[in-house]
């Protein structure tokens, strides 16, 4: 037998198969090394009371066990708001459907605020049932009657509707001109006075183009499996969704500017969409958290225009220049220095990032000196920058959740239902990720998509809202401890909308500095309290800045803290 | 000479030892480099003694340098069944493990499992070090990664890549600074290397270091990622009509990727229902692709539902212009199909020069010419056809037919014979 080293045979053989590229400039999605836990006591503890609360009906949203469309995995968000103006937050949540056809139940649900822990399903009597693939919502007084008003996207027809201010609603989408031809998967959703003239006006993102018949069904070609695992089909591949602007008249009517807004020409997988002042201009810009796709940054032109300038202001990819499955955002000023940072979450094996905005609209990616990089587990949706202790130092909260119904069974490290994750802000921009420590309703797994966030029991904390797929709510009641205090400032505008949508508060307590502003979406494809929460740390007053959408200015000393306060726009503390 | 001398001593022999001298005739052929009849060598060794342990894994050897990368594998693990105790092979089922974990993203703990084995057998071979390096760093065990590549560098200072891996590993761990020292290593020691360049460059602007980037980002790999990096250090140096330059570089990029990146999703639809026999439907998602972006590889596709529909002209119009051989091939196929085979050959010569070892090209130029009565030619083609593929055995019975009409009734019989016994 011939002797032959295989070394010396591999030299003859031309180009043996190699390994080792990695992905090239990525942070590479491994996570972050965990530090040592800082031992700090969080003072904030959510528990689900979903059952008690009376919010016991699932939200349907396709197949329970297998999902083999896009469409019935992406989910929907829901709102937290006044709808009868009685001072206690009610909730809206959104539904889906299913493909063989919806159950009884599969409705969109308002639940009215019993006052004392409960809720009431009045959906029917506020003429809100409806059944279909519900996305995104929207709240605002888009006619400035003083009641709130909704705005559903859909798979299909968007709706609209207007609050009668008796306890029902109107669907007016046709004589507000907002009809469509064409059949889209209408996604994020905002209300914003993009021309400051007093009237809201709304900019709807649309995610794909998306046919039951058109698309193929799990593993059936090479774009429809993850890790080698069959699964549904897209976004990668599918044709990328539009943009849509519609200027409001002032008389409830609509006109698509879409084109000459300069909003039409962007395609992208368009998600969650807010409207906030992120370059300090005073006009409303517009960022759409994109899903595999570099995200968009339109910056208002201040003349019925706007550029996108997602790439060139640090928002449209992380700091490696690698494009992230962007679903939702959370909108919030984590190193109290007045500006407006992003929190934007993403899909396993990601970290969710965090931008820091210099106050310019200019963005860096904090991403891994924040210490959120530990976190590569979960697919991120709803989120939000909030003071969940009101230790004054705003923290991060998402929920979670995979889209794919079978993996887990093959991949159990990518489990269908996971848990809340809390980052507690450390102070001096660090963040130290919490489930366990920050209670039951944290460590709960479901497959969560939006969550909404506001103060159910008006006890001065902030209380979380999850929409679960195929599930009943979770209702996370937060019972904080430590003795910290806290103000709301809910905002009545005059010239400006009567929302106030883009109205921009800036507190200062203890020589902190805090930015938040009036927002008509975020989390993902949901609405939050319109009453803005500080929390003040030991701090018992706070001065409050006031920038209306219309321009003025306002400002209060020395507000006493514990306490929600009323402001009205060129009237004062109500 | 020597070749034929065993060639001729193995025919006298007991099956098992033709087959092992086969096999040394295979080895022989392929340290002349001729492996496409050492594979058929090994091919036939095996099918006089299926135990041959060696054969397997030399037949297993070529099909991976031939890019036959499952056929490789199954090839390995047949001697690794014959002997567990085979070190090499099993090193290839490690590498190989470690290849397909990658491309598909899952089986990291098989191909752990693998080169774990690799190394109980050869623990002084770095190579399966190396393929465990490298899916510790997968599995996000950065602390693992570094020891194995730092194994391998002790036990092959030379070994290729091992520095550029490693340093990866550094900063996947954000050891950047260790990681700056070795990149340089590797960008010193392979100028030419521009992902080196390009990863050294990342490196650099991580440390907030953007002068000393910008060279090594300037000259390292193509990507939109590059284009986003320099955009970003030009914006910080002040150097604003460059960062522009950069941003619209990384927009022209990532628009051209995503028309790709639907194209190819659409011609993936389109696969799917020729499959399914739906052959308008594919043709026009094949041409809602094109219409997408100018892809050679879509526009092959569209020939071949064309074909099917028996559209030859358009592919001829299609595809006369281009220099693919495998748009030269479904060219040949056009000319066939309309019976002009003296084009059909035309086209598979241009194809063959550029691409010799393209079988299915041998195989129509061969049977072309059987159908012409061109039997020298046939034999010729299939020939070279068969000992690019030894085990397929539709291509040996075509060679067979052309030896038989050539008078070669031995060695037709005997092709017969190899084919039957080969898996079809």
């Amino acid at each position: 037998m011939t002797q032959y080293t295989r070394r010396g045979w591999l030299a003859a053989l031309a180009a043996p198969l190699t390994v080792g590229a990695q992905g090239i400039a990525s942070r590479g999605v491994r996570p972050q090394p965990r530090g040592k836990p800082s031992g700090l006591p969080f003072h904030a503890r959510f528990s689900d009371i979903a059952d008690a609360a009376g919010l016991r009906l699932p939200v349907t949203y396709g197949d329970v066990s297998n999902s083999d469309y896009i469409l019935e995995t992406i989910g929907c968000g829901a709102a937290v708001f006044d709808y009868d103006n009685d001072g206690w937050l009610d909730i809206f949540l959104l539904s889906g459907t299913r493909r063989q056809g919806a159950p009884k139940d599969a409705s969109n649900r308002l639940y009215k605020n019993n006052r004392d822990g409960t809720f009431t399903d009045v959906t029917a009597k506020a003429g809100l049932l409806r059944q279909g693939w519900a996305s995104a919502v929207t709240v605002g007084d888009y006619n400035n009657d003083g009641h709130e008003d909704l705005f559903i996207t859909y798979w299909g027809q968007n709706v609209l509707y207007r609050n009668n201010g008796d306890g029902t609603f109107t669907d007016v989408t046709k004589e507000a001109g907002l009809l469509e031809s064409v059949k889209r998967w209408g996604s994020g959703c905002t209300f914003v006075d993009y021309d400051r003239d007093g009237h809201l006006d709304l900019f709807v993102a649309n995610y794909l183009e998306f046919d039951f018949a058109a698309v193929p069904g799990p593993g059936e070609n090479a774009h429809c499996s993850w890790k080698g695992i069959p699964v549904y089909c897209g976004p990668r591949g599918l044709p990328p969704g539009r943009f849509s602007l519609y200027r409001n008249n002032g008389e409830g009517v609509f006109t698509d500017v879409s084109a000459s807004a300069g909003v039409a020409k962007a395609r992208r997988y368009g998600m969650t969409a807010v409207a906030a002042d992120f370059d300090n201009d005073g006009w409303p810009d517009i960022y759409v958290a994109c899903d595999s796709t570099p995200s968009l940054l339109f910056r208002n032109q201040h003349d019925g225009t706007f550029s996108e300038e997602g790439l060139e202001r640090g928002v449209a990819l992380n700091e490696d220049g690698m494009e992230q499955a962007g679903m939702g955002l959370g909108i919030g000023d984590y190193n109290l220095d007045g500006n407006l940072d992003i929190f934007k979450t993403h899909f396993t094996d990601d970290t969710s990032i965090l931008y820091r905005n210099d106050g310019k609209g200019n963005f860096a990616d904090a991403t891994i000196s924040s210490g959120l990089g530990v976190e590569t587990r979960y697919v991120g949706w709803g989120a939000g920058i909030v003071d969940l202790d009101n230790d004054g130092l705003p923290d991060l909260f998402l929920v979670t959740g995979n889209v794919y119904t079978n993996v887990e069974e093959k991949l159990p490290s990518y489990p269908h239902r996971t848990p809340r994750v809390v980052f507690r802000n450390l102070g001096g921009g660090k963040f130290e990720e919490l489930i366990e420590q920050a209670g039951p309703g944290i460590a709960e797994a479901h497959s969560s998509r939006g969550c909404a966030f506001g103060d159910f029991d008006n006890d001065g904390d902030i209380d979380v809202l999850v929409v679960n797929l195929n599930e009943p709510p979770s209702l996370l009641r937060n019972d904080v401890t430590g003795g910290n205090h806290w103000i709301k400032v809910k905002l009545i505008g005059v010239k400006s909308n009567r929302s106030a949508i883009g109205a921009r508060v800036v507190a200062r307590y203890g020589g902190k500095v805090q930015a938040q502003e009036v927002l008509a979406q975020s989390s993902f494809y949901a609405v939050d309290d319109r009453r803005l929460h500080f929390g003040l740390g030991q701090q018992r007053t706070v001065d409050l800045e006031i920038r209306w959408p219309s321009g003025g200015k306002e400002v209060f000393s020395n507000v006493k803290a514990d306490r929600i306060i009323t402001v009205k726009e060129g009237i004062g503390l109500l | 000479m020597l070749l034929y001398l065993i060639l001729a001593a193995a025919f006298f022999q007991p099956s098992g030892q033709r087959g092992a001298a086969l096999v040394d005739a295979g080895i022989e052929l392929s340290h002349a480099g001729r492996f496409n009849e050492a594979a058929d060598k090994f091919v036939q060794a095996l099918a006089l003694d299926p135990n041959l342990a060696e054969a397997h894994y030399l037949l297993g050897l070529i099909r991976q340098q031939d890019g036959r990368a499952d056929a490789a594998l199954q090839s390995f693990r047949a001697a690794l069944k014959l002997n567990p105790r085979y070190t090499a092979a099993q090193a290839r089922v490690c590498e190989l493990d470690t290849v397909f974990a990658r491309v598909r993203e899952t089986g990291y703990d098989k191909a752990l499992i693998s080169c774990r084995r690799a190394v109980l057998l050869d623990p002084r071979d770095p190579e399966p070090h190396f393929h465990i390096g490298w899916i510790q760093t997968k599995l996000g065990s950065h602390a693992d990664a570094i020891q194995e590549f730092t194994t391998v560098l002790r036990l092959d200072p030379k070994f290729s890549r091992v520095r550029f891996e490693l340093a990866m590993a550094y900063i996947d761990s954000r050891d950047i600074d260790r990681a700056i020292p070795l990149l340089k290593e590797v960008v010193a020691a392979e100028p030419g290397n521009t992902n080196a360049r390009f990863q050294l460059g990342v490196a650099l602007v991580k440390k907030g270091d953007c002068d000393a980037a910008v060279p090594w980002l300037e000259t390292g790999s193509e990507s939109a990622q590059k284009h986003y990096l320099l955009a970003g250090c030009f914006k910080k140096m002040n150097r604003e009509a460059e960062a522009a330059s950069e941003f619209a570089k990384v927009k022209q990029s990532r628009e051209g990727a995503e028309a790709s990146m639907q194209a190819k999703y659409l011609a993936a639809l389109a696969h799917q229902k020729l499959v399914a026999g739906e052959l308008d439907k594919a043709i026009a998602d094949y041409r809602a692709a094109l219409a997408l972006v100018k892809d050679p590889t879509i526009a092959i596709d569209l020939a071949v539902a064309l074909l099917k529909k028996g559209e030859a002209q358009e592919v001829l119009r299609m595809l006369a212009a281009e220099s693919d051989p495998l748009a030269r091939y479904q060219v040949a196929l056009a000319y066939t199909k309309l019976g002009r085979p003296d084009e059909a050959r035309s086209a598979l010569e241009l194809a063959l020069r550029e691409k010799p070892g393209f079988v299915e090209a041998w195989y129509l130029l061969g049977v072309n010419a059987l159908a012409q009565e061109k039997h020298h030619e046939a034999d010729r083609a299939l020939g070279m056809a068969v000992r690019l593929r030894p085990d397929e055995p539709a291509i040996r019975l075509a060679w067979a037919e052309a030896l038989q009409k050539l008078g070669k009734a031995q060695e037709a019989r005997e092709q017969r014979q190899l084919a039957a016994k080969l898996p079809k």
